[in-house]
């Protein structure tokens, strides 16, 4: 139940018509089953579609969620590491914490390959991404 | 990635959904699996009928994945994909409303009942769904979430994005209502 309602109870036989009303009559098994396979083939087409298109390409952020994606897409010492190389960039939204102010103060270039290794796809996603926000793309 | 590699189902939901993100069939089965029961009795709580339910569901784990670059993974998937299910299965009431059909009568549960009994059950709950049908619109869907998997006002509050205590003033609302209509109808019904 929701917790306490502070409204007046209903009668005993309302609450169990109302309780009937809202109980879904439970499927069978093969019912459940047939509508996880309807669902599994119509998400198909689209789940194909997914891994035919690179990752980060149609993970591109628009620009609306390019604040929330540049904190959340590259593990922060990776994109720390980038934006040494790409130089400060005045993009507003490249704001980042104090351990990534940390990494910016000092880091090698042989420190910065270690960092984005495996991370390859994302960070030239990253940088396309700032170069769309400090050309002021929408 | 491939569209078949295995993957635990006890993987947690933002994992999941990264791998669906890139295609993994396997994953989005699980996801589907694990939410596929309380996505249907949450449209049905709205709807009453169980294809329709079953309609919107299916419509809605389309629409999630369709949307699912768009979630955000540091947040729980449960509310944002109930939510998904709950907007749909509301937009087609409000649809079904304005177009009304013959056979709106809600889906019940088959119990098994001596005659009398049944013929009872059967007008406590036709009253009560049109009593129930007749209450404002935020509080017939309050009404009908309320005793659902457990939800709290709060979560049901952001489900349909008001405030708990909004929640609770409208469940009072909506429960005087029936209760002070059910004492104008034959003698209370029960």
């Amino acid at each position: 139940m929701i917790d306490k309602p502070t409204g007046p109870d209903l009668e005993p036989g309302t609450q169990n018509a109302l309780d009937a009303l809202l109980t879904l009559p439970e499927p069978t098994e093969p019912e459940w089953s047939a509508l996880h396979a309807s669902i599994m083939a119509a998400a198909g087409e689209r789940l194909a579609r997914r891994r035919m298109v690179a990752a980060p390409v149609r993970q591109a952020p628009t620009r609306i969620r390019r604040r929330r994606w540049l904190a959340t897409a590259l593990p922060l010492a990776a994109a720390a590491a980038v934006l040494i190389v790409i130089g400060r960039p005045r993009a507003p939204a490249l704001t980042l914490d104090a351990t990534a102010e940390a990494l910016l103060a000092d880091i090698s270039d042989v420190e910065f390959s270690r960092l984005v290794a495996g991370h390859e796809d994302a960070v030239g996603l990253l940088l396309l991404a700032v170069q769309d926000e400090n050309e002021g793309t929408p | 990635m491939s569209a078949s590699l295995p993957v635990a189902a006890d993987l947690d939901d933002a994992a999941l959904v990264l791998r669906a993100r890139r295609g993994d069939t396997a994953a989005f089965d699980v996801l589907v699996r694990r939410f596929l029961r309380p996505a249907v009795a949450l449209a049905f709580r709205i709807l009453g009928q169980r294809e329709d339910a079953e309609d919107i569901v299916q419509e809605s784990f389309i629409a999630a994945l369709d949307a699912l670059d768009g979630f955000d993974l540091r947040r729980p998937f449960t509310p944002w994909f109930l939510r998904i299910v709950l907007n749909r299965a509301l937009n087609a009431r409000r649809s079904r409303d304005r177009h009304p059909t013959e056979s709106l009568g809600m889906e019940v549960r088959a119990d098994i009942a001596p005659p009398s009994a049944a013929v009872e059950e059967r007008e406590a709950r036709e009253w009560v769904r049109g009593a129930l049908e007749r209450l404002p619109e935020r509080q017939r869907t309050i009404m009908q979430l309320s005793g659902f998997d457990g939800l709290s006002s709060a979560e049901v509050g952001e489900l349909l994005s008001i405030a708990p205590g909004t929640v609770r003033w409208e469940l009072h609302q909506a429960r005087a209502t029936l209760r002070n209509e059910l004492a104008t109808w034959s003698g209370g019904g029960s």
